[in-house]
């Protein structure tokens, strides 16, 4: 108000020409938080900077109903599940393989994981420019290319090449070049080398649980391989693993995916979700999943063991009940589920106790930490690359620890076809719902085969790919091409 | 390419571092001398070169209603008046169409010089004219707020010399109109468990019957009392008034009051001063009910009792909806708050014709609401475990200063000048708050913050600020100038700033010129008895529009993108999340305007024609961007779009014989506007208008209006397997469903095919009002009518998750193998595709208002001790034609999603009498 009283001693017709105050007066500081205000007041600027950037995993988009479509329910595990009418948007389209560039679970995963990438790309050149000791500064950049090369890992596995971004675009040509796919391998190579420059965090965090660690590193840098065929580097990084004596199979497998099996010996690295107020979890990652409809419903029940998955546990494989829910079956927690839900099977790993676990305010984000990459997928690794390279007994050893801590018998060959086929069908029953399933069958080269043996009208030549989104092909500028036969 | 320019500024690194430095009328003459106020001055209408409506105060006080705004539906032509029905409701104005997406649509309120949006505080009884300046010459003197047209208000004032009490009181009753007919409770399990397939609704689950739009609804009470007190000695005249309104809504429980006092005052000191005041107090409360309900309502089934005894709420399993009336009677959401509008100026005639002035006014408001959430227990669904109170505070103030000198120059008898130059500031700023807890204890007394139980973290919400703020200064100038009474020129500047825009950015220039020939004055159309007057019209101005967040350019940190680490550490997070453009600009309309002012017959026949055309240059449109370049929502904010609205406005009025007992007088308007969108500049068509179940009905694109229904065209309904099989199909489709037309002749049905049917805005409104007097009877009648629109009836797309309540005539007529439709599809739970069998005609005829009077006969005002004394009865929206089966065509909303009924409001009439008295 005081400019007000300055003014008003003016004559009317002089604030006509009262010119010289007319600069400051609409001066009006937007009052929106601009980077530099809010990290010149905070020594925590590369901190929050990296923190944004595992917000990201939480995403409905990243993470959640998309998600389990393209890696599970369009895969022989699962199927769409809940009532017969409610396609989940597009999930009937993905268990059907009538989806299209169209469906929307591709553009929310593709969206979801290139913003994460920008906000890697961020943080990795502001914190460059942040005075920091160039320890911490490292760090937090290992970091961010850590949570890039895990982005870019689960786009290269969805749709093949995609662009390549590896710095903020400024410039035009930077831009334009957000529309150009690169090669699959390019891709590889880029998740590899920011894998390689999160080898140097620490081997394991001891406080900040769900950091990026040079573990997680090295398993994804086996996985990474392994989608490569690159045989030796895989089985190089797990038995880097292996041999650290740092990680073990948890005694019983029920526990993986409950709480108490958060951060056990036998996680590498896990999302760390909280379900308490407030709450940070996976968005829907529970609901989507839990029993649906009647009294006892518990959520919307999609995603939904299949047959051929509950046919495929051989006699006495406690992973069997530990990942599949029947309804009418009381769970582990005593909760009674109904003989009546429109389902006949649920997906174990997904439910969150009421009574026994921390629960928190709502079922939107729960408590559940998912696991993206444990032990027993180690081992399952290495099994895999000694075979490949000759060494079935090495490769049925590790095999067996992964079997026998299931309640089943050794298996043992020599014969390398009949372990591979060994490793695979482990790998289904041990990683079933981990988000794995369809890009493993990608990976062994029999998708078609498996899918259209499971009834899916699955195109040789078109659906080992998903298709880029319509929506970036019309943004594109003509210059980003959808992959074949879509 | 410039877009990208400013995108690569806008980015990260860039902007990051851009940011670290851191009035009074008193003429009672009609027709072509009336006088009327235009921007900062006034006119006679004969003067006018510009497109200016203008509704006396007597005639708002005929519709018993609670702004202004809502008493000219159908008055003005140009002026289009969309109503909502729920108490203490704003209605939505669209002058000559629509000429932004999301930049704001609403024009310009100006109170007695004072700038606002809203207008709810200000007694419809208070005010002496409303004026709507239409096209840009007349708003452009209002620079770059006026693209949305300007509504000037001017309240009474007193008169030297004179004195009155006056009273003008109704009371009424207000009711639900035009109910849709549900499915009762065998019909409604009939058609779900059709529907279902999965699980059955079974006889012994149908407990009750219950009709949810009665239970809900109930008959409101509406009145409305004001007193006047106007008078003045030789040195001064004044006005105050008194204001008590109350609306009882449709919705049980709902109901909002206001209180306004006014007191407007002048004071003649000497010869060439005059001082004076205005002042608006108003105070006002409402009930809140979640408009929601009927919607619930219309969604809960049928077969169980609302309630079972008293204060036991009936539930039933069969679905999700929740007992409408429990939610009604559960919810405590009041709001109240209050208002200051004024100002204080001074007029100083200087010299002859030199006249100076300054006015200083102010608007200020504070807003509280409180939510009370209780515990309570109906079903497992539908329950609140522990109690809630939200409480609420919207804050804030706006000044103006305007300074004005006026200077009327006549040269010989021909050439008449009028001159004005200003200056003006203005600011405005608010803030607002919202704080919650658990576990405030439920008696009244109790409800305040500090009595709940929960700790404190992270139930208190702080959100500062929401409220927009900002400075705008300019600078003004205006010419009148006549010659020889028959040629008319009008030009007018203003130079705008705005600190809502980058410095670059800030100041924009909008002039206008108008032309005026009295065509009646040459000697090659001399006046006849069948033509009086004639006047040709030409005009141009350029206006903007600055409704935009302020702030819109900054590239700012997007915070509490936080991460759990550990045993639950929840640390915080941030980052760039949004791209900005830092070119943010004001739309700019340009518009065309050409007239005919008439005069047929004696004066019997008058009227007004205006051909216009607007185009509004970019305007704030969300461009998409790829998502490599990683943006939150994959769009951003820019200049974007053309949109035009072109149109065609007839205004003719009629009048009887003065010298008869039976007189009638009557008042036709008609409006032709069509909108376009030109195009989209770097956009993308966008969809708009979601039915909340993962579909869109409307969109905005090139070369359509803005909010285009854009849906599948249906081809009747397949009846048997082997036609789904013969045609393209979506996966799924059974007998019984729609065939959608594959348009593109692909072989699929995609988004691809669909079409664009017609918008919300209607190709044609009109207006005709009439009066008739006899003896001491009077009678007016006023009907509204809109053709041409349509209406996307969303409600029946949303069976979402199943057994919702279906409309009786859709199931009675749904395809089975026994009943082989056309036309209805099958009983269904799942999401429907988007298809014009949902887009109905908007179109409908109504009688807005029947008003019967009578003024009392000398004796009675004698035995009264009365100047005059007036009892009514009114009907307002007595009756309805229309095509459309859901509750009301008149839906207003935002332009790119208006006109779909998914939330239902429906529509009510109100039967009043009333009384006027003066002393």
């Amino acid at each position: 108000m005081k400019s007000t009283i300055k003014f008003a001693s003016f004559a009317s017709v002089l604030a006509l020409t009262s010119v010289s105050c007319k600069k400051n007066f609409l001066d009006e500081p937007p009052r929106v938080q601009t980077v530099n205000d809010y990290f010149s007041t905070t020594n925590q600027a590369a901190r929050e900077m990296v923190n944004a950037i595992y917000n990201k995993l939480y995403a409905w988009e990243t993470h959640s109903f998309s998600w389990m479509g393209m890696t599970e329910i369009a895969s022989d595990n699962s199927e769409k599940g809940s009532d017969p009418g409610d396609t989940g948007a597009d999930k009937d389209q993905l268990d059907g393989y009538f989806f299209s560039p169209t469906s929307i679970s591709f553009g929310e995963v593709w969206n979801s994981n290139f913003e994460g990438i920008a906000r890697a790309n961020k943080a990795i050149e502001y914190i460059g420019k942040l005075d920091l000791p160039s320890a911490e500064k490292d760090r937090w950049i290992a970091e961010s290319r850590f949570l890039r090369g895990y982005f870019y890992f689960n786009l290269v596995r969805s749709f093949g090449g995609v662009p390549k971004i590896d710095k903020v675009p400024l410039t035009e040509e930077e831009i334009s070049n957000t529309y150009v796919r690169a090669s699959a391998d390019e891709i590889w190579d880029l998740i590899e080398s920011d894998f390689q420059v999160a080898l140097s965090l620490p081997s394991t965090q001891l406080v900040d649980l769900g950091r990026g660690t040079s573990d997680a590193a090295r398993a994804f840098l086996a996985k990474s391989a392994l989608y490569r065929k690159n045989w030796s580097s895989t089985l190089a990084y797990c038995d880097d693993l292996i041999n650290s004596g740092r990680y073990e199979l948890m005694a019983d497998y029920s526990h993986i995916w409950r709480e108490i099996g958060e951060f056990s010996k036998e996680s590498i690295w896990e999302i760390n979700c909280k379900g308490t107020d407030p709450q940070k979890g996976i968005i829907g990652y529970f609901v989507v999943q839990a029993p649906r409809s009647g009294a006892r419903g518990l959520g919307w029940g999609f995603n939904t063991p299949s047959l051929d998955l509950v046919n495929a546990y051989e006699p006495g494989d406690v992973r069997k009940d530990a990942t599949i829910i029947t309804s009418g079956q009381s769970l582990w927690d005593g909760w009674e589920t109904d003989p009546n839900h429109p389902n006949k099977y649920y997906n174990y790993k997904a439910y969150v106790s009421r009574i026994a676990e921390s629960w928190g305010k709502g079922d939107n984000e729960t408590t559940k930490n998912l696991r993206v990459i444990r032990y027993a997928e180690v081992l399952l690794m290495a099994a895999e690359a000694e075979n490949e390279l000759g060494n079935s007994s090495k490769a049925c050893d590790y095999l067996n620890i992964v079997r026998k801590r299931a309640g089943l018998s050794d298996f043992t060959s020599s014969d390398q076809s009949a372990v591979r086929e060994a490793i695979w069908k482990e790998r289904r029953v041990e990683l079933a719902f981990e988000h794995d399933r369809t890009f493993d069958l990608r990976r062994q080269g029999r998708i078609g085969q498996v899918m259209r043996a499971h009834g899916k009208p699955f195109v040789d030549g078109k659906h080992e790919l998903f298709p880029i989104p319509q929506r970036q092909i019309d943004l594109g500028e003509g210059k980003l091409i959808q992959n074949p036969g879509y | 390419m410039n877009w990208k320019r400013s995108l690569i500024a806008a980015a990260f690194l860039t902007s990051a571092q851009a940011f670290s430095q851191t009035t009074q009328i008193d003429s009672s003459a009609e027709g072509i001398d009336e006088v009327v106020v235009v921007g900062y001055t006034k006119s006679t209408k004969k003067e006018l070169t510009g497109a200016v409506g203008s509704v006396k105060g007597a005639d708002l006080v005929k519709q018993p209603v609670l702004t202004a705004t809502q008493a000219i539906q159908g008055k003005l032509a140009g002026v289009q008046i969309t109503n909502f029905g729920a108490p203490g409701s704003a209605p939505t104005v669209r002058i000559r169409g629509t000429g932004s997406v999301i930049g704001g649509a609403e024009p310009l309120y100006v109170v007695d010089g004072i700038i606002t949006d809203d207008i709810r505080n200000i007694a419809t009884s208070d005010i002496v004219s409303v004026e709507v300046l239409k096209d840009a010459s007349s708003t452009a003197i209002y620079g770059v707020r006026a693209a949305n047209g300007v509504i000037l208000i001017t309240t009474k004032a007193g008169k030297r010399g004179t004195s009155s009490v006056s009273y003008d009181g109704f009371i009424g009753f207000k009711s639900l109109t035009n109910k849709v007919i549900m499915a009762g409770p065998n019909v409604y399990t009939d058609y779900s468990n059709e529907a279902a397939g999965t699980f059955a609704i079974t006889q012994d689950q149908i407990t009750g019957k219950t009709d949810w739009m009665d239970a809900i609804t109930r008959v409101g009470l509406q009145q409305n009392h004001s007193i006047a007190i106007t008078g003045g000695g030789e040195k001064n005249a004044s006005f105050f008034s008194v204001n008590y309104l109350k609306e009882e809504g449709i919705l049980k429980g709902n109901d909002y009051e206001r209180l306004t006092i006014r007191s407007n005052n002048d004071y003649y000191i000497g010869k060439i001063l005059k001082v004076g005041n205005t002042l608006n107090l108003s105070n006002y409360k409402s009930n809140n009910k979640p408009f929601s309900v009927f919607t619930q309502a219309y969604n809960a089934a049928p077969l169980y009792d609302a309630i079972i005894s008293p204060g036991v709420y009936g539930y039933t399993d069969v679905n999700n909806v929740g007992n409408p009336l429990a939610t009604l009677d559960y919810t405590n959401d009041q709001s109240f708050g209050f208002r200051m509008m004024g100002n204080v100026f001074a007029e100083l005639k200087l010299a002859k014709g030199l006249t100076l002035s300054s006015s200083y006014g102010t608007d200020i408001y504070d807003n509280n609401g409180q939510i009370y959430q209780t515990r309570y227990r109906v079903s497992a669904t539908q329950r609140y475990d522990t109690t809630t109170l939200t409480m609420s505070n919207n804050t804030g103030y706006r000044w103006v200063w305007n300074n004005l000198a006026f200077y009327d120059k006549n040269i010989n008898k021909d050439h008449k000048f009028k001159f004005l130059a200003g200056h003006t500031r203005e600011r405005y700023d608010g803030e607002m708050y919202a704080i919650s807890r658990d576990g405030v204890p439920s008696a009244p007394q109790y409800r305040y913050i500090n009595t709940g139980t929960s700790t404190i973290q992270g139930n208190i919400l702080y959100q500062r600020p929401v409220s927009d703020y900002g400075r705008r200064e300019s600078f003004l100038a205006k010419v009148n100038y006549t010659f020889a009474d028959k040629f008319f020129l009008s030009g007018s500047m203003r130079r705008d700033g705005s600190s809502k825009f980058p410095v670059q950015n800030r100041w924009g220039n909008f002039p206008s010129l108008g032309l005026g020939w009295e065509l009646t004055k040459e000697s090659f159309l001399r006046k006849s008895a069948n033509l009086n007057y004639l006047k040709l019209r030409a005009s141009w101005g350029k206006v903007g529009n600055d409704r935009i967040e302020p702030a819109e350019f900054v590239t700012l940190l997007s915070t509490g993108l936080n991460a759990v680490f550990g045993n639950g550490d929840l640390q915080n997070g941030s980052t760039i999340a949004e791209i900005k453009d830092p070119n943010l600009k004001w739309e700019v309309t340009s518009e065309y305007d050409f007239g005919v002012d008439y005069e047929l017959f004696r004066g019997r026949v008058t009227g007004t024609i205006d051909y216009y055309y607007k185009l509004t240059n970019g305007a704030l449109f969300n461009v998409p961007l790829s998502a490599g370049l990683g943006d939150n929502n994959n769009s951003m904010l820019t200049n974007a779009a053309d949109i035009s609205n072109t149109g065609v406005e007839v205004t003719v009025g009629y009048r009887s014989k003065q010298n008869k007992a039976l007189k009638w007088s009557t008042n036709l308007t008609a409006t032709f506007n069509r909108n376009r969108v030109e195009n989209l500049g770097l956009g993308r068509p966008t969809n708009y208008g979601s039915l909340n179940n993962g579909e869109f009905a409307t969109r905005v694109a090139a070369g359509q209006p803005i909010g285009v229904f854009w849906v599948y065209e249906t081809d009747g309904i397949f009846q048997n397997k082997d036609e789904v099989n013969a045609a393209p199909h979506l996966f799924g489709t059974q007998p019984g469903d729609f065939k959608l037309v594959d348009k593109n002749g692909d072989g699929q049905i995609t988004d691809l095919d669909r079409i664009y049917v017609g918008s919300h805005q209607p190709m044609v409104y009109l207006g005709w009002n009439s009066q008739f007097s006899w003896k001491n009877w009077d009678l007016n009648i006023d009907f509204f009518s809109n053709i041409g629109n349509k209406v996307f009836n969303g409600k029946k797309t949303v069976r979402y998750g199943g057994s919702y309540n279906v409309e009786y005539a859709v199931a009675q007529n749904r395809w089975t193998l026994q009943n082989p439709s056309n036309t209805v599809p099958r009983a269904y739970n799942g999401v429907p595709k988007p298809s014009d069998y949902y887009v109905e005609s908007g179109s409908y005829l109504r009688l807005n208002n029947f008003s019967l009077g009578y003024t009392a006969n000398e004796a009675l005002k004698t035995k009264w001790g009365a100047k005059s004394l007036r009892f009514y009865i009114t009907g307002q929206n007595l009756l309805t034609l229309k095509a459309y089966s859901g509750f009301t065509a008149e839906l207003p909303g935002a332009p790119p999603e208006a006109g779909i009924e998914l939330n239902i409001y429906p529509t009510s009439r109100t039967v009043l009498t009333g009384l006027q008295i003066q002393f």
